[in-house]
């Protein structure tokens, strides 16, 4: 039987193709996630970075790898807009290829800008609905990732507005221990490597939802507005649509647009 | 055994119940103004279930992570038990699910799914 390839084979192979399909383009590779941190369990996937001077193309892997690709620009104008991936990138990333780009990237002074904390509330509070309707269609699987995000969200959000850069997510537990937040700490280490019930799951994404109001209201607040409104744009559309008798919207969309509806 | 395949086949039917749901809401997600992310999300879980509800049905054992889901959906198009190949289609919407400031990507594989194939049911 031949043996599981290890991450280094793995990654190799791919750094080859990648300067195959790419000639004569400037390319960093930077290993990132619970791998470059040394945090990583069976269930991880193999995440990694890749800068271009140019556009690059890039095969899909249909495996454990999961790839970021971005010109040196866009990481960049992402950097300056305090996105924390690529915060986190800067600060953790392990090279495996470097380059002028990633070099000057890293020593440059948007690569100390603290990111902003107040869009992670709108990644969690986005997750968060996403896992209210999963749960109500019954998936439980869907929806535990899903919270999982919302949790990671929540967590990275109030590490980073108490100027504590978040880690890998297994490192995210004992940093919020460390800070006070036992009860996060234990939902996000629930979530991350046990199995919850229907009920579990509940009662965590209610617990979630009082934390986001309580970190920011008025984001939550407006997110939770934004998204009823534009579900009252769907609803008035299929009501004048059926008042107006032209049969434009389908029955079966009909019912699923009607029975919608913005939880939490 | 009789009773074992008819376990099975009520447990396909609830995954398949699900892709169901979760394709009628991903559609309400692509009606503008639409919710590009959380569609493709819904779709890529719509797709999951499908598959799995395949696999049930069949009797093969499938596991949790996202990469060999894709994995069986290449084995069982393989076999012929799908009629569509939808392995790459499952690595391709996982991106943007997994990231979730990813809303261009999000749109343009909206566009691929609805393209490649509307109905669930194409694939058995």
């Amino acid at each position: 039987m031949p043996a599981e390839p290890t991450y280094t084979s793995l990654i190799q192979d791919f750094i080859r193709e990648i300067h195959s399909s790419n000639i004569d383009v400037e390319i960093a590779v930077i290993l990132i996630g619970s791998v470059a941190r040394s945090t990583h369990t069976s269930q991880s996937d193999l995440d990694l970075l890749i800068l271009g001077d140019r556009p690059l193309l890039v095969k899909r892997h249909s495996g454990r790898f999961h790839v970021q690709v971005f010109t040196t620009q866009q990481f960049g104008e992402r950097l300056r807009a305090g996105d924390d991936f690529a915060a986190w990138c800067v600060r953790y990333g392990v090279p495996i290829v470097t380059s002028k780009s990633w070099r000057n990237i890293v020593a440059s002074e948007e690569a100390a800008i603290w990111p902003d904390w107040h869009e992670k509330i709108r990644h969690a509070a986005r997750r968060l609905t996403l896992a209210s309707a999963l749960l109500e269609i019954g998936d439980s699987d869907a929806a535990t990732e899903e919270m999982l995000y919302a949790a990671s969200h929540t967590a990275r959000a109030i590490l980073l507005k108490n100027r504590i850069f978040p880690l890998s997510r297994p490192e995210m537990i004992s940093q919020l221990r460390e800070n006070d937040h036992e009860r996060l700490a234990k939902v996000l280490q629930n979530l991350s490597y046990e199995i919850p019930t229907a009920e579990v799951l509940e009662r965590d994404l209610r617990y979630i939802k009082r934390l986001l109001v309580f970190l920011d209201r008025p984001v939550y607040g407006e997110f939770v507005r934004s998204r009823q409104r534009r579900l009252l744009a769907k609803k008035n559309f299929v009501s004048d649509s059926v008042s107006a008798g032209n049969g434009r919207v389908p029955f079966k969309y009909r019912r699923a647009v009607t029975s919608s509806k913005i939880v939490p | 055994m009789a009773k074992a395949k008819k376990a099975r086949l009520k447990e396909a039917n609830a995954h398949l119940a699900r892709a169901r749901d979760q394709w009628d809401s991903a559609t309400v997600d692509a009606w503008e103004p639409a919710e590009p992310a959380d569609c493709v999300t819904k779709c890529f879980y719509s797709y999951e279930n499908a598959l799995v509800a395949a696999a049930t049905a069949i009797g093969i054992a499938w596991t949790k992570k996202h990469y060999e889901k894709a994995d069986l959906a290449k084995k069982l198009f393989e076999q012929n038990r799908l009629k569509t190949d939808i392995s790459d289609l499952l690595a391709r919407l996982n991106e943007p699910a997994k990231m979730s400031h990813m809303v261009i990507r999000a749109r343009i594989c909206l566009r691929l799914t609805w393209k490649i194939s509307f109905p669930i049911s194409n694939i058995f």
